[in-house]
């Protein structure tokens, strides 16, 4: 299969570099995906997907032009779609005289697969299947809980890569996610409950090991307990108190207001339609403070147990680990191959497209916020006067990543340095440079996790990732709470 | 385009290859996309995919597989999957099973040959010279301008056969200049030629240069005019928590049990239909149920949600009005073709008649705070601008507003005579309003 792959590919590159075409490449990829959900103890269905194609992708005088083509061994049709992705170069090319640069890059034979212990798909669905309805009937038996859900999800993805400067590598991933949840709903109000986090939960790299290690089945009752409890807490006060941040809800602050915002494409203009733009401005690069000294944000697209995870972005890049702020201090972006110049650097392996069909675009890998010296209990402790926030419940950002407001599905009220109250429906807001610079305190990698989003909406037609985010727990002071109540 | 011929071959191919009771259903198109930015085009691309996806029924135990492929060993393999994953499922309760239909439906009505046969390059050209005038002004001209055709289609083990495609183009556009001024315009048809682009650029410029260096106001309650765009984005949330038949059923919509009860404004009223010719869709649903026009909201009335089969068997004296998604749905029947019936109002006539307020060009990253209330967040985007004694007076930096959406709708003065095709969650038409009292929480830097 690998040698006949390879074939199609390096043919579709020596036509558009025959056609013209100053550089080409050409991407095979196969997706084979698993999706359950349950709802209420009954299953709800089970989608099983695969597919695979080519993508090629043409520079032509500065300009990209694109085709996809699920029929890989129709030869005929292989040729249209190069041919096409070059006259789409060509037709972009002679309305858009300031064409892109690609930085130099290593040019690459290898071979690549991520580690697992045990395949999810050669698991029985019953037992997958039985781990879901159990968590949800346990969840059921708790008086007040109107409806529970309970989802996993598999990808298993191989990535064959070849371009007209000699690479070719071949890499494949095995990613694993899962997640519960509950609703109640009383005197019409709506509340839920999730566990690892919420949206179809927590995904990582690896087998059905990572499923297992979640243990959904013991937090089901406790979960329960929680969102009918929620009905009678405390309504979030509307003030400037102190904020400690949960890890899933974190990861979600991480992604949205440092992640988004260090996209080099967007900082140029490129996603200035549709996802936005970014505050952080080619001139605030190595000159902005972006958050307390406390901050220190980095991608890192080697981190094993990641779902952003890869040794080569789709352009053949090595990814790597870069830093992104230090010492609260902005000092790096996300690039792809063709806005690295900017920087007077090289790609740090940050391009990466959905599957064969998209156009690898400037994507996160994997953004953490480094562990910092604390822990949860000294950041607790420590505070007068504050909430303690877990598990996004919504989301919203304006398009230069300044302005957010979060909802957390729950809270915690911190008084004298304990928390007290369960606190319903809090929600926080702030501007993303003064937020970061009011970040006391970050606690330590004993509590240190990677978590994985499999949902990352963006570009034109929408190409959905899968990233990650380590992250443990973080302390800000004096935020606005109580906002939208 | 798959024709329907082909469809139904690739329809019997599948069916015959297990003894089960089975439906297919098929999806996909044909899209070619122009990005732009820095005034250029950055991203110019083509990408055809369908996907099959093959449900077979084992009593009541249902699985379900799909692939990219139409023919020889992998469609085998995927019915063969969708077969294993049946075997292996629980039993479903609620399973209404396939039906059968001798009212086959096959829809073309919004489908636009020459659309397709447009020369697209020709149509990128036409940008030149609004990337000539950009870099003259020293302004900067972001969008996306796609064409394209969809197919919808469903067969099954039965006999029913439906198959509905249609074309699509859309031009959405972004200038920016160097002192924080933003303007947007976007067209939405089925035919390519009814793009103006010229005149599009027009619109997204002049509101460019009209929000220069904006300043802010205080948080506060403002009379807001809301272009279609930013109705558009409430109207998404209002059908994806308000109207749909699961949330209605298990008591999580605002609507649960409020059917005959007035709950928005005398002057609002909402549909769904599919052969509108500003939101148009798919006529059937995808249990193969065709696709009814719903009214939703008469003068502020609730008349009932949308629904799909398994949802209207729970719901006493209730149909399927034909809005099922995809099985398994896990947010069950959707309106996807929404349209909030117009005024006698023009956006002129609003900005005249409004002492002090704010007009929003549209609004970014909405999300829901409470879905029960249909509170929502969301930031304003591409043009905010302060009017005052009936005109615009300055750009506004983007606001953060936090508002339920019944709030709103109970606080429409006027609505345009005109509405506009926009896309989003399906495809919408909606009006401008004037709403008095709308809340801001905060602003951008």
């Amino acid at each position: 299969m690998q040698e006949f792959i390879k074939k199609i590919l390096n043919r579709a590159v020596h036509r558009a570099t025959e056609l013209g075409s100053d550089y080409a490449d050409a991407r095979f990829t196969t997706l084979r995906s698993q999706a359950i959900s349950v709802k209420n103890g009954a299953v709800l269905g089970v989608d099983d997907h695969l597919d695979y194609g080519v993508g090629i992708r043409v520079l032509y005088k500065g300009s990209w032009g694109f085709a996809s083509n699920p029929d890989v061994d129709d030869e005929s049709r292989m040729e249209k779609a190069v041919q096409r992705a070059y006259d789409l170069a060509v037709a972009a090319s002679k309305v858009s005289p300031q064409g892109v640069e690609l930085v130099d890059k290593p040019v690459v034979q290898d071979h690549w697969e991520s580690d697992f212990n045990e395949d999810p798909f050669e698991v029985d669905l019953e037992e997958k299947l039985e781990v879901l309805t159990k968590s949800c009937e346990a969840m059921q038996k708790v008086d007040g809980v109107a409806i529970t859900r309970g989802s996993m999800d598999f990808f298993k993805e191989e990535r064959y890569f070849v371009d007209s400067e000699g690479s070719d590598i071949y890499q494949k991933v095995l990613q694993s996610g899962a997640g519960i949840s509950c609703m109640s709903l009383l005197g019409g109000e709506v509340h839920s409950r999730s566990y690892p986090s919420s949206f179809r939960g927590d995904h990582n790299m690896g087998g059905y090991e990572v499923i297992r290690e979640m243990d959904l089945l013991s937090r089901a009752p406790g979960l329960a307990k929680e969102v009918v409890q929620l009905h009678n807490a405390l309504v979030c006060p509307q003030e400037k108190m102190d904020l400690i941040i949960g890890k899933s809800q974190l990861v979600l602050q991480v992604h949205e207001s440092c992640g988004h915002a260090v996209e080099l494409d967007r900082v140029l203009g490129y996603e200035a339609n549709f996802a936005g733009t970014s505050f952080l401005t080619v001139d605030k690069w190595k000159n902005f403070t972006y958050g307390s000294e406390k901050v220190n944000l980095y991608q890192d697209g080697t981190t094993p147990e990641a779902i952003g995870s890869a040794k080569y972005d789709d352009e053949g890049v090595p990814t790597c680990r870069t830093d992104l702020v230090k010492d609260g201090q902005f000092v790096g972006y996300l690039k792809s191959r063709d806005v690295a110049k900017y920087e007077n650097g090289k790609s740090n392996g940050a391009a990466r497209a959905q599957g064969w069909k998209h156009i690898p675009i400037v994507r996160m890998t994997n953004i953490h916020l480094a562990p910092g010296q604390e822990s949860l209990d000294e950041l607790i402790s420590s505070t007068k006067r504050g909430i303690f926030m877990c598990d996004n419940s919504s989301w919203s950002i304006d398009d230069k990543r300044w302005n957010f407001q979060f909802g957390t599905e729950v809270g915690w009220l911190i008084e004298n340095g304990k928390l007290t109250q369960m606190v319903k429906k809090p929600t926080y807001t702030g501007i993303t440079p003064e937020f970061w610079a009011n970040c006391e305190g970050v606690a330590g990698k004993d509590e240190w996790k990677v978590w994985g989003t499999p949902n990352c909406g963006k570009g034109q037609p929408m190409q959905v990732m899968r990233v990650g985010h380590g992250v443990s727990y973080a302390k800000f002071k004096e935020v606005q709470v109580g906002v939208g109540s | 385009m798959i024709s329907v011929d082909n469809t139904k071959k690739l329809f019997q191919d599948a069916l015959s290859l297990t003894p089960n009771e089975s439906q297919v259903i098929l999806t996909g198109g044909k899209k070619q996309l122009a990005r732009l930015g820095n005034n250029k085009v950055h991203q110019n691309m083509l990408e055809k995919e369908y996907t099959v996806k093959v449900q077979v029924a084992d009593g009541k135990r249902v699985g379900n597989a799909s692939c990219n492929r139409f023919g020889g060993e992998e469609l085998k393999l995927t019915v063969e999957q969708a077969q294993k994953v049946a075997s292996h499922q629980k039993e479903d309760p609620d399973w209404p099973g396939f039906f059968g239909s001798t009212d086959s439906i096959v829809d073309e009505d919004f489908y636009c040959q020459d659309t397709m046969e447009s020369c697209f390059e020709a149509k990128i050209e036409e940008l030149e010279k609004v990337f000539v005038d950009c870099q003259k002004r020293d302004v900067e001209a972001a969008g996306a301008f796609s064409h394209g055709d969809d197919v919808t289609a469903l067969g099954n083990s039965h006999g029913l056969f439906h198959y509905h495609t249609c074309t699509d183009a859309s031009f959405t556009f972004s200038i920016m200049t160097p002192s924080g001024g933003t303007g947007w315009s976007e067209f939405h048809s089925h035919k390519l030629a009814d793009i103006d682009v010229p005149r599009l650029y027009e619109i997204a410029l002049e509101k460019a240069l009209a929000s220069e260096k904006p300043t802010t106001v205080d948080s506060g309650e403002y009379t807001v005019i809301l272009e279609p765009p930013a109705v558009s984005s409430l109207m998404w949330f209002l059908g994806y928590l308000g109207f749909g038949g699961m949330a209605y059923r298990e008591g999580r919509s605002f609507f649960s049990e409020k059917i005959g009860e007035k709950l928005l404004g005398e002057n609002i009223t909402i549909q769904d239909n599919s052969r509108d010719a500003q939101s148009f869709g798919c006529p059937f649903d995808l249990e193969g149920t065709k696709r009814q026009a719903v009214q939703l909201i008469e003068k502020g009335v609730f008349q009932g949600p949308v629904l799909d089969v398994v949802n209207a068997r729970k719901l006493e004296n209730q149909e399927s009005t034909g809005h099922a998604l995809p099985y398994p749905s896990t947010v069950g029947p959707l309106p996807l073709n929404l349209s909030i019936a117009s005024g006698d109002s023009s956006l002129e006539e609003m900005i005249k008649t409004t002492k002090k307020g704010i007009l929003v060009t549209r609004f970014f990253y909405d999300n829901v705070i409470d879905p029960g209330k249909l509170t929502l967040t969301g930031m304003t985007r591409d043009g905010t601008f302060l009017i005052e004694d009936g005109k615009i007076s300055r750009g506004l930096k983007n606001m953060r507003y936090n508002e339920a959406i019944p709030r709103i709708l109970n606080h429409v003065v006027s609505l345009s005579q005109e509405n506009w095709s926009l896309r989003g969650f399906g495809r919408m038409s909606m009006p401008a309003m004037k709403v008095e009292g709308f809340r801001f929480t905060g602003a951008s830097l």
